[in-house]
């Protein structure tokens, strides 16, 4: 039990790396990883969100919209659901960390939109993971996120004082560098 | 306040106008997905036990381990035993291989199908393609007790080439379903004396339920 | 306001994924084959109209501070019937692209053409856009596709094509090839405009 856990774990941030493997959450990986400093504050937020959206809407598949048979509904419920915890997230950092919600600005209501979070809650569904199994894997998702953005960024501040053709810059060179990053990924599969 | 109400009302029209629409969309489509998902299930029993006409689900309880199986008895035209199909899930390179294997009444592999896979595209993936199938094939019918495990491990298996983790997880599933139509191969004889044909949904004479069918 | 230009701004000069670089994670994760690109881009397109058209009708009745959660609403309910409908009629490419259907809600091109567009004009126009735009994501899609099917598995709508099929660089239709044939993509565009303009 527990070291299938722990291979959901693996598994999750390395070999099915959301924005590298799954191609899931493109829209903050390539807007957000300019600066280390705003990406480690977005992983940090996707991390979470991704975590309260995985457990809650596990919990509304189980006992909401399964024993009503409403599981047509779920990706409109499971939407919204991410949508107020995006809302609530937003308001915390607000409250608490005013400097971080500058530096995170107009990306922090775009959660909603990153498909890796939505992406997360359905395929928990798909898979058939339990409570504790849909955790993990959120987890472990929003972690792998969290170091696919921070890798990045890392690169691409070197980037910025390179020089490079003007068709090529931003998001051309961001983009095929994410692709060599994938290739190294790549050699993850296989480790479990 | 009366702010408030106008949007706690606009809110609830739309979800209410949302709901009555997906509830139509799917009271009109749930069965046709049922039944296209039925229908791929059978196809690939079909084609992995071809000379069965009809399939009925059956269940294994293995006493000793505890643990229910589940698997399909093939059924001949005339009521006989075809052989059974098995659906094994062994982890491979990237995830579970999804597949089914058919098992004749004497326990030769007639044939499989890969239902679903994670595999490295062009390698792994070969697992479904002719490269892999057709020698495979041939060794099945050839050899009346191959080793089924690949070159690499003493086996009569030809592997892929860069892909033996994937050959290698095939040959387990393959192996699986084997196990499992030993374990069932005494309860197989049993089942046909309690379904008469033509069989009918009412007829769930021992755990086993009618499905599929030449309707 | 001319009709035509309302239909055609969507497919070059404000392509959603070339231009305005929206809902690119569909883009990379349903482009390795031709078949899954066109599959994306129609289903996609009838999504963006329903949600363009009806919004645009109750665009004057929305209170502002809710409309967000409104749009979504109407996105997410037009992306299930659209889920389920895939389901019935077309299983295969229903199973080929899988958690995609549903993920459409969040493409960010929906809630932007709602937002940026649909809110503030009328429903017919509203249909263009929504028709140009449809029309636009889904070249672009098979544009990234065209390339990476070709280089990554010799074909072309599951197609065998001669030459490429001879010895296919595999990588093309794994994620890495997707991120790279797309950066390239956009600096040839950027690259094509910079030429037209200095010209």
């Amino acid at each position: 039990m527990s070291a299938s856990i722990i291979s959901i774990f693996i598994v999750a941030i390395f070999i099915e790396n959301f924005v590298l493997n799954q191609i899931l959450g493109l829209c903050p990986f390539i807007g957000v990883s300019n600066k280390i400093d705003s990406a480690v504050g977005m992983g940090l937020a996707v991390t979470f969100v991704m975590v309260m959206a995985g457990v809650a809407t596990w919990s509304i598949q189980a006992f909401l919209l399964i024993p009503l048979q409403l599981e047509y509904l779920q990706t409109i419920s499971f939407i919204l659901v991410i949508a107020s915890l995006v809302q609530f997230v937003e308001m915390v950092i607000r409250k608490t960390a005013p400097a971080l919600y500058q530096s995170l600005g107009v990306f922090l209501p775009l959660i909603t939109t990153n498909c890796a979070v939505l992406g997360v809650a359905l395929l928990n569904i798909k898979k058939n993971y339990g409570l504790v199994e849909s955790a993990v894997n959120s987890f472990g998702g929003g972690l792998g996120f969290f170091f696919a953005l921070i890798i990045m960024a890392g690169i691409r501040e070197r980037l910025d004082v390179s020089e490079i053709p003007e068709a090529m810059r931003g998001a051309p060179i961001a983009f095929v560098t994410a692709g060599l990053l994938a290739t190294a990924f790549m050699g993850f599969s296989g480790l479990v | 306040m009366k702010d408030m109400l106008h949007m706690g009302l606009f809110l609830f029209v739309i979800a209410a106008v949302a709901g009555v629409l997906l509830a139509y969309t799917e009271s009109v489509t749930a069965p046709l997905i049922l039944e296209n998902q039925r229908k791929a299930e059978e196809l690939a029993r079909r084609e992995v036990l071809p000379n069965a006409e009809k399939f009925n689900e059956s269940q294994f309880t293995d006493t000793v381990a505890s643990q229910t199986y589940s698997y399909s008895t093939g059924l001949t035209g005339n009521g006989e035993i075809a052989g059974v199909v098995v659906k094994v899930a062994p982890k491979g390179y990237a995830g579970p291989i999804e597949m089914v294997v058919g098992i004749d009444k004497t326990g030769k592999i007639n044939g499989y199908k890969i239902l679903a896979q994670k595999e490295t595209p062009g390698l792994g993936t070969k697992l479904s393609e002719p490269v892999f199938a057709e020698p495979f094939k041939k060794l099945i019918s050839e050899k009346a007790t191959p080793v089924l495990l690949v070159k690499k491990d003493g086996g009569d298996v030809d592997g892929i080439t860069a892909a033996t983790i994937s050959s290698r997880a095939f040959c387990k599933g393959v192996n699986e379903a084997l196990d499992l139509f030993k374990k069932v191969q005494p309860q197989l004889t049993a089942i046909p004396q309690a379904l008469p044909l033509p069989a009918t949904p009412a007829d769930t004479a021992s755990q086993t339920s009618i499905t599929g069918g030449n309707q | 306001m001319n009709r035509l230009a309302e239909l055609t701004k969507g497919i070059w000069k404000e392509n959603p994924i070339f231009v305005i670089s929206l809902g690119i994670c569909p883009t990379l994760a349903v482009t390795s084959s031709m078949t899954n690109a066109l599959g994306m881009g129609i289903a996609a397109t009838f999504v963006l109209m329903g949600s363009n058209v009806f919004i645009s009708l109750i665009r004057n009745l929305v209170p502002g501070k809710i409309r967000i959660p409104v749009y979504i609403m109407i996105i997410a309910t037009f992306v299930t019937m659209i889920d389920k409908l895939i389901a019935a009629f077309s299983p295969a490419l229903s199973a080929s692209l899988g958690i995609f259907i549903p993920l459409i809600v969040v493409n960010c091109i929906i809630l932007g053409r709602a937002e940026a567009y649909a809110s503030k004009n009328g429903p017919m126009d509203s249909l263009l856009d929504a028709i140009g735009m449809g029309i636009g994501f889904t070249i672009a899609l098979s544009c990234l596709a065209f390339f990476r099917e070709l280089l990554g598995e010799g074909k072309l709508y599951g197609f065998p094509i001669p030459f490429f099929k001879a010895d296919p660089a595999l990588i093309m239709i794994m994620a890495p090839g997707g991120f790279m044939v797309f950066g390239l993509l956009i600096a040839l565009k950027r690259f094509m405009e910079a030429k037209g303009a200095t010209k």
